[in-house]
């Protein structure tokens, strides 16, 4: 199967199985004591939640555990997908209606950017999914169109805090135009230092651009998945979708840590569709593990983690080696994980 | 004399094969039936409804917004099962006035994605009628109405 990507390069990896150890726990009691539901942001080395239920946006630091309310949103005409907070605005990314709205300390409301301009952006409610923001320098918006109404894909679209279009980069796989990987489509993103690395869920390569230039693909593939990770036709039904996402396994996020210069790499592992009965398995319980690079994009080996100890999507990097995970507890907490 | 008698039997044939026709056949019987069991710990072969909505109330907000239009408007006679939970003021207005005019449900575990259902969006149930089934989209509303 093409999967756009050089497969060769990611053939028969075989790398060091590495451990893991749970340095330090931070916990957020007083957050989670009321919210039903909480997205999380990290922001100048503290923490953002968006409390879905009551529109409540706080800042937890870390240094001196305290938590603050940073703004109120109201969410009687729907709850957002994602936020990002700069030193004076707050923005708001809704999916229905595709729009992001700028806030101002005033509390002045400006549409930055809807679908009306030729941008289109998918979610996937009965996931969790989240359409994200990602603070690209002094770019906002992950906003792109990852394909139009007939599977032409495009290239990614970057947009400055305006709404407009910087810069767009890297032609998505071509892949894109013949199926669908449910929850997977979106690449998983970092940038720094002009870097923009990019790693999809269903390649074992990521690549690497210098602002709108190429530079080259590398491998950081699991010992645990099989080199091409096959897709779903288009016209998938929903039950097809929800099966994929139990069963197969697949990259998620990759994060970079800029104080050790390492790279960590989400992975999820395969898993039955039903363990018994005719309930299904639960999408995220499975083994999942790390891959960890160094700044080389050179892997230096893999860490299998224990099923349905850790919530996986919510993973964050600080001045702090390793990396921070959410732990599944019932009360909001991270744990810093050190892999060696 | 003869062809008066066929005429009717033949007409009746027709209607009630273009009312099967209507519902797409559903293929995961065994499985709903399961799943509402498990969450109203009660048998759905002993519902007195023959038609169930369920409303995943977090899946596409156009088919959930006319879904609840539709119910508030007509007054069908089927049991509502709401799947998950909305804190949105125009959905909670609207289930409030759904609830004077008919059983409802509420699975607020979202229960039903743990089973193979294939109810992504807003869907009608016929149980009568081995389980046929209409997605609840937009441009379906039409087949309802002539199935209702």
């Amino acid at each position: 199967m093409d999967v756009g990507y050089p497969q060769d390069t990611c053939d028969q990896m075989q790398h060091a199985a590495l451990h893991y150890q749970s340095k330090e726990t931070i916990s957020l009691d007083t957050i989670s004591s009321f919210a039903s539901k909480c997205s999380v942001k990290q922001i100048d080395q503290s923490l953002c939640f968006l409390n879905n239920r009551t529109g409540g946006i706080y800042q937890h630091d870390p240094n001196v555990s305290s938590i603050t309310l940073k703004y109120s949103i109201n969410i009687s005409d729907g709850v957002p997908n994602d936020f990002w907070i700069s030193n004076d605005h707050v923005y708001l990314l809704y999916a229905q209606p595709n729009q992001l709205i700028r806030i101002d300390s005033e509390g002045n409301q400006e549409i930055i950017f809807s679908q009306n301009q030729g941008l289109f952006l998918q979610t996937f409610p009965f996931m969790g999914d989240k359409l994200q923001i990602a603070p690209f320098g002094n770019l906002v918006s992950t906003a792109f169109s990852q394909h139009d109404e007939q599977y032409n894909v495009k290239p990614f679209k970057l947009l400055n805090i305006n709404g407009t279009t910087e810069y767009g980069f890297g032609q998505q796989p071509e892949i894109l135009r013949k199926y669908q990987f449910p929850l997977i489509g979106r690449p998983s993103r970092i940038h720094h230092d002009q870097q923009h690395i990019i790693a999809y869920g269903f390649s074992p390569s990521i690549e690497v651009y210098h602002r709108d230039s190429f530079l080259n693909h590398y491998c950081a593939k699991s010992m645990y998945l099989d080199p091409v990770i096959s897709g779903l036709g288009h016209n998938a039904s929903f039950q097809e979708r929800s099966n994929y996402i139990i069963e197969k396994g697949f990259y998620l996020g990759i994060y970079y840590n800029v104080t050790e210069g390492r790279y960590y790499r989400i992975v999820k592992h395969p898993q039955p569709l039903k363990s018994a009965g005719r309930r299904l398995n639960k999408r995220y319980d499975g083994t999942w593990s790390v891959i960890v690079l160094d700044d080389s994009f050179q892997t230096i080996g893999e860490c299998i983690m224990p099923a349905n100890q850790y919530d996986y999507f919510a993973c964050f990097t600080n001045d702090q080696a390793g990396l921070w995970v959410a732990n599944k507890s019932d009360s909001l907490q991270f744990e810093n994980l050190q892999f060696y | 004399m003869h062809n008066v008698l066929i005429l009717p039997l033949i007409l009746c044939f027709f209607i009630s094969c273009s009312s099967y026709s209507i519902g797409k056949k559903y293929n995961y019987q065994d499985d709903f039936d399961a799943y509402f069991q498990f969450t109203f710990n009660h048998s759905i072969s002993k519902i007195e409804e023959d038609i169930l909505v369920i409303i995943p109330i977090a899946s596409c907000s156009m088919c959930v917004e006319r879904t609840l239009d539709e119910l508030i408007k007509n007054n069908y006679d089927a049991r509502i099962i709401v799947v998950g939970t909305s804190h949105e003021e125009r959905y909670l207005k609207k289930l409030d006035e759904i609830e004077k005019n008919y059983p409802l449900l509420y699975d607020s575990e979202a229960e039903l994605f743990n089973y193979e259902t294939d109810m992504g969006k807003p869907t009608l149930l016929i149980l009568s009628k081995n389980y046929q089934y209409i997605t609840l989209e937009e441009t379906a509303w039409k087949k309802v109405y002539e199935l209702l």
